[in-house]
């Protein structure tokens, strides 16, 4: 079969199977929520940050959390592709030891392959858009569209229902209250928002 | 052998095969029956590893291709360790049986 012409369904379904084959839907998704929650709070911090210095120009801002997401999102993907490959050779490895066999051309190492990459690029992408996501309002403000003191509080709006909507996922995954575990999210936010409130108030008034 | 004519096919097989416990016996099963000749694919569970599982499968089928079976088994990541049993059929009826 040519690689063009698969379709896109066998994809998925093979990815689905490589995913159950190595139980690493778990994984997979603690990389999501931990580096979706890095990139928020990531934002949130660099949004206040500049509110507090009085450097809430939107110029600053985008090209602060653009820097940010694709450092973020580049350290993420080359450590997360690093480390699973690392880990999941040596998990073939042994069971290659337990098979007496080599599983080099087998499914087992097609699925170790793609689900590091995958790894990789879930490591990558969920800080790159959980920093991205909630800094639009300033790109909106930079293309003239909407104000700043909007931009700012929209921004942070975004960060707030994406870290609400992060915790109703842990809740529904571990079927428990969505909203106490959305409350925890949501106040993590809250608390690296003052926090940072404190720190650049203090240095201003320092300086 | 020179006296026999017509195709000489293999109707059944039983193997006893090593396979990663993470490979489940319904996805392999289904593979196999996918394989050319094959018509039902039965697999048993016979002993449990920390990381392995021996398994028993039945193969049956009116022409059962073994290298393909082999390819499968292999690319799958299961290791045949032995053919328990075979049943070879001749066209016209006469049923030639092996048993280890």
């Amino acid at each position: 079969m040519d690689s063009d012409s698969i379709p896109l369904s066998y994809v998925l379904r093979r990815a689905r199977y490589y995913i159950s084959l190595l139980k690493a839907g778990e994984i997979l998704r603690r990389y999501f929520i931990m580096n979706m929650f890095d990139g928020l709070l990531t934002s949130v911090g660099v949004v206040i940050g500049a509110r507090i210095s009085g450097a809430l120009n939107p110029k600053v801002i985008v090209s602060t959390v653009l820097g940010a997401s694709l450092a973020m999102g580049i350290s993420g993907f080359a450590g997360a592709f690093m480390t699973e490959r690392a880990e999941r050779i040596r998990e073939v490895k042994e069971l290659e030891r337990s098979l007496f066999t080599n599983l080099d051309n087998s499914v087992i190492s097609e699925a170790s392959r793609y689900v590091a990459f995958l790894a990789a690029i879930i490591d990558s992408l969920s800080p790159l858009l959980g920093s991205l996501i909630p800094s639009l309002p300033f790109f909106l403000s930079l293309m003239g569209l909407i104000g700043v003191p909007l931009a700012f509080l929209a921004s942070l709006i975004i960060a707030g229902c994406l870290l609400l909507g992060l915790g109703f996922y842990l809740g529904k995954v571990c079927g428990e209250s969505k909203l106490k575990y959305g409350a925890y999210m949501f106040l993590s936010g809250l608390a690296v928002a003052i926090l940072v409130t404190l720190i650049g108030g203090a240095i201003k008034w320092g300086g | 052998m020179g006296r026999l004519r017509g195709e000489v096919a293999i109707t059944k097989m039983i193997i006893d095969a090593l396979k990663p416990r993470e490979l489940s016996i319904i996805e392999l099963s289904k593979t196999l029956c996918s394989g050319r000749g094959v018509q039902s694919v039965e697999i048993t569970v016979v002993e449990v590893d920390a990381k392995t599982e021996t398994i028993k499968v039945t193969l049956r089928g009116n022409s059962i291709d073994y290298s393909e079976v082999a390819e499968i088994m292999s690319r799958n990541g299961a290791v045949i360790r032995s053919i328990d049993e075979v049943t070879v059929s001749r066209k016209g009826g006469e049923v030639l049986k092996v048993e280890e």
